[in-house]
């Protein structure tokens, strides 16, 4: 039986959690929002931006907060899926028999960063979209269960598209959000200067929730209570973003090819209950939904040739449908 | 502090007003332009006037029935509940709470969203407020009702504004004036002709007598006294029988109208003798105007009666009034023709006494003046017996037949036959011929006569007063003598007969076969 107050103690570790991140990362608190909705949510998560805006150390800083295993993995075109994965290698045991034994991979791990995913080939990309999907990899007819929580992080470089393989539509609808970085602005550029200034790599980030807490916390949340006009809400705006839809926008019917998934409405619903606990909050508001609409959404648009031709951001479209669609 | 039931039930209280008000200020703006209109019309003259108190009513009662329904509408409460969210913004709590309650969810939280829900101060009619279209509605209705009563008071003050002027109420004022016309003719056509009857034969009993006074002593004053009284009776009883005149109201539209009136004169006034005239010409016109309705009536359909009764409006208005008052009363046409009878039955009993009573006059008058040669009392052009002669007043012959003469008024018709040789038809002599004193004194006097009948009658009892007068007419002559009496008697018998007829139990078969036997009495006159 969950009590007020330890739901409360959970939310004030998850405050501590962000103070302890924000104090690394200068800026991109809704990133660092949004990042942590993943968390709890236990989904992951695409983040979207040019090189040098600190994907990799609010990864890093993330997993030492929470005391989970990091790994890291650079995608290059010659990236074998074994590489991810983990492959059979042949040992040689102490009597000189030789047998084969597994080397797991750096997918085995709490929090995977997979940088510039889109430049790896698409049969690496779907080896570790697999994972992230069944949360197990299968290798030589065995099967290996990945320990939760299993969190990838996967980054893409919108420049310098030459030699990249984007992700195909059906792999990036299987990210829970997709976090866009803008660049810091010059404030924020002016104390990550202070901060950082000096050469060293990052001040000691102290852990304050453990691995258990986690799970306690992602379970909580699965079972948050949403009353069904927010989820009736959630799912007009999913549907109004299909061209069909007769509360589609004019954006969307003119320039949108396919709209969001229902796996869609689920990460906005699901996305709600997280954002909800991080507020501070017993129950499910509009105001989480409307928090999480545009992660949610933005990389399970996908614009017509007219769109694309045309330039119309994606964001716009969604920005129509969220001003259009009211909660009733 | 507020309790999440209690939140509830105030909530669904104040939306099922907001409904009831909502359906109310449409129904009532449905039913106030409604009645605008019909009001419009009313004042337009297109309709009737719709009075105050029932369009009142009926309104409220719309608008009552209206608020009820929307009270009564089922309620979404989750509904409710999110837009009371979304106004007090208490963060969607509400509706979580409410699904949570009915058992959707994780039951652990709900306490604790009760225990957050119980900090919570709210006002139901901040939730829901009234609309500014619901405003605006009921301000529509309320100048749709300003508008109504407004009507009401313009059609009132219309109709206050017709009554002052009647010049200008057309029709109805005239349908009106017709109305009182026709129940003024019909409420004259109930005074009693049985009554006046008797009355004329009280006055020829007492002129007799006052003649055979006379004949005796022609300077006999008290005689004379008497036929002084009796000539101020008979011009009473003249004015009885004559038609009412038409109400001052009445008069003034008819000063227009040629010979559209029964009599002239001012109401009120006595009328005097010399216009009876014209009097017994209305009475005649009028008469004649309605047989001839209901001659034609049997054979015209209802909207060609009414061209019928238009065309007589012109020529006898108030036979036109009779008419038109009778085919108002009645049902059908069988109906109309039945009472039309029935009126120119009483007319014709009328126009009968009247006739006597002329007569009676002319006696009257011929007994108050001196003596004139016999000739001119055979030759009066109404071939009823005059006042005796000196002559005739002196001598004992003329005495005698002074007194035959006022007992042969009373006797009828049957003793003319026996006079006039060969002559079988009723009152068709004059009964000049000298009277042979034998059988003069063999008739009875009129006391006699009247002794006889009281004898025959039974005291208050209309039957018995037609059994007297056949008694009269049929038994009390002398078998044997002549007659030298003039039908005059024929013709009052006949108007008595007449005003019983109407007023006795007799089977109609009956009432035609006796009316029809002094009808063709009256004819061959």
């Amino acid at each position: 039986m969950i009590t007020e107050k330890r739901i409360r103690e959970l939310q004030e570790k998850f405050h501590e959690l962000i103070a302890e991140i924000r104090s690394v990362i200068i800026g991109h608190e809704e990133v660092i929002k949004h990042v942590l909705i993943g968390l709890l949510c236990g989904q992951h998560l695409l983040l979207e931006g040019v090189p040098g805006l600190g994907k990799t150390l609010l990864v890093r800083t993330l997993g030492r907060a929470l005391g989970l295993k990091f790994a890291r993995i650079q995608f290059t075109p010659d990236l074998m899926p074994a590489d991810i994965i983990g492959t059979r290698i042949l040992v040689e045991d102490e009597s000189g028999r030789r047998h084969f034994e597994f080397a797991r991979g750096p997918v085995f791990a709490h929090l995977v960063l997979a940088d510039e995913i889109n430049r790896a080939t698409p049969k690496t990309q779907s080896a570790l979209l697999e994972a992230m999907q069944e949360r197990s990899i299968t290798v030589s007819g065995e099967t290996y269960k990945l320990e939760e929580p299993f969190m990838v992080l996967a980054t893409q470089n919108p420049i310098e598209m030459e030699g990249t393989y984007p992700l195909p539509e059906a792999q990036i609808d299987r990210f829970f959000f997709k976090i866009l970085l803008r660049y810091p602005s010059l404030g924020e550029l002016e104390e990550i200067l202070r901060r950082h200034g000096g050469g060293q790599e990052s001040q000691a980030v102290r852990q304050v929730l453990t691995r258990e807490e986690l799970l306690e916390v992602q379970q909580l949340v699965a079972q948050w209570p949403t009353a069904s006009p927010l989820r009736r809400y959630a799912a007009r705006l999913v549907y109004a973003t299909q061209p069909s839809s007769p509360d589609a926008p004019e954006l969307v019917k003119k320039y949108v090819e396919y709209g969001a998934s229902p796996r869609a409405a689920l990460a906005l619903i699901w996305g709600a209950k997280a954002h909800a606990f991080l507020s501070g909050e017993l129950n499910t508001r509009i105001a989480d939904i409307q928090a999480v609409f545009y992660p949610s959404l933005i990389h399970r648009i996908i614009r017509n040739f007219r769109g694309e031709a045309e330039g119309i951001p994606v964001e716009q479209i969604l920005q129509q449908v969220y001003e259009q669609i009211q909660p009733t | 502090m507020h309790s999440f039931e209690t939140i509830r039930v105030s909530l669904e209280r104040r939306k099922r007003l907001v409904q009831g008000s909502a359906l109310a200020s449409w129904a009532l703006l449905g039913s106030f332009g409604i009645t605008a209109l019909m009001l419009l019309g009313s004042t337009l003259g297109i309709w009737g006037a719709l009075p105050l108190s029932a369009w009142v009513i009926g309104n409220l009662l719309v608008g009552a029935l209206a608020f009820m329904v929307g009270w009564l509408r089922p309620i979404n409460t989750i509904e409710l509940l999110f837009r009371a969210d979304r106004q007090w913004r208490t963060n969607e709590r509400l509706v979580t709470l409410y699904e949570l309650s009915l058992g959707y969810g994780p039951q652990e939280f709900l306490p604790l969203l009760e225990r957050q829900l119980n900090r919570l101060s709210v006002n139901a009619a901040q939730a829901l407020p009234c609309t500014s279209r619901d405003k605006w509605r009921w301000v529509v209705v309320v100048i749709l009702a300003l508008v109504c009563v407004s009507l009401t008071s313009f059609v009132q003050l219309g109709a206050l504004f017709v009554r002052t002027e009647p010049d200008r109420s057309g029709a109805t004022a005239q349908a009106s004036r017709e109305s009182q016309r026709a129940s003024q003719l019909l409420e004259w056509l109930q005074t009693p002709s049985a009554e006046l009857a008797q009355k004329l034969l009280s006055v020829r009993e007492r002129l007799e007598q006052a003649r055979a006074a006379l004949a005796l002593n022609p300077n006999d004053p008290r005689a004379r006294a008497a036929l002084q009284q009796l000539h101020a009776e008979l011009i009473q009883e003249q004015q009885r029988l004559a038609p009412p005149l038409p109400s001052a109201e009445e008069e003034q539209p008819k000063r227009s109208r040629p010979e559209s009136s029964l009599v002239e004169g001012s109401p009120g006034e006595p009328r005097p003798p010399q216009r009876g005239t014209s009097e017994a010409l209305a009475l005649n016109q009028l008469l004649q105007s309605l047989r001839s309705v209901s001659e034609q009536a049997q054979s015209l359909s209802p909207e060609e009666l009414q061209k019928l009764l238009e065309q007589l409006r012109e020529t006898n208005p108030d036979a036109a009034a009779l008419a038109e008052h009778l085919l108002q009363m009645t049902q059908t046409p069988e109906e109309f023709r039945e009472r039309l009878e029935e009126i120119l039955r009483k007319l014709e009993a009328r126009q009968a006494l009247r006739e006597q009573l002329e007569n009676l006059q002319r006696e009257l008058e011929s007994a108050l003046m001196p003596s004139e040669p016999q000739v001119e009392r055979e030759e009066s052009p109404t071939g009823f017996p005059s006042a005796m002669t000196p002559r005739e007043e002196s001598s004992p012959q003329a005495q005698q037949e002074g007194q035959q003469g006022l007992a042969s008024e009373a006797h009828g018709i049957q003793s003319q036959e026996r006079q006039e040789e060969g002559q079988t038809s009723a009152g068709a002599g004059r009964g000049t011929a000298p009277l042979d004193p034998e059988a003069a004194q063999d008739l009875p006097d009129l006391s006699q006569l009247r002794e006889r009948s009281r004898e025959l009658s039974v005291p208050g009892s209309q039957q018995d007063d037609l059994e007297i007068l056949f008694e009269i007419v049929t038994m009390e002559l002398p078998q044997g003598s002549e007659t030298p009496w003039s039908t005059t008697p024929v013709q009052i018998d006949y108007g008595k007969v007449e005003a019983l007829l109407d007023m006795l139990e007799i089977p109609e078969e009956l009432r035609d076969a006796v009316r029809q036997y002094f009808l063709s009495l009256s004819r061959q006159r």
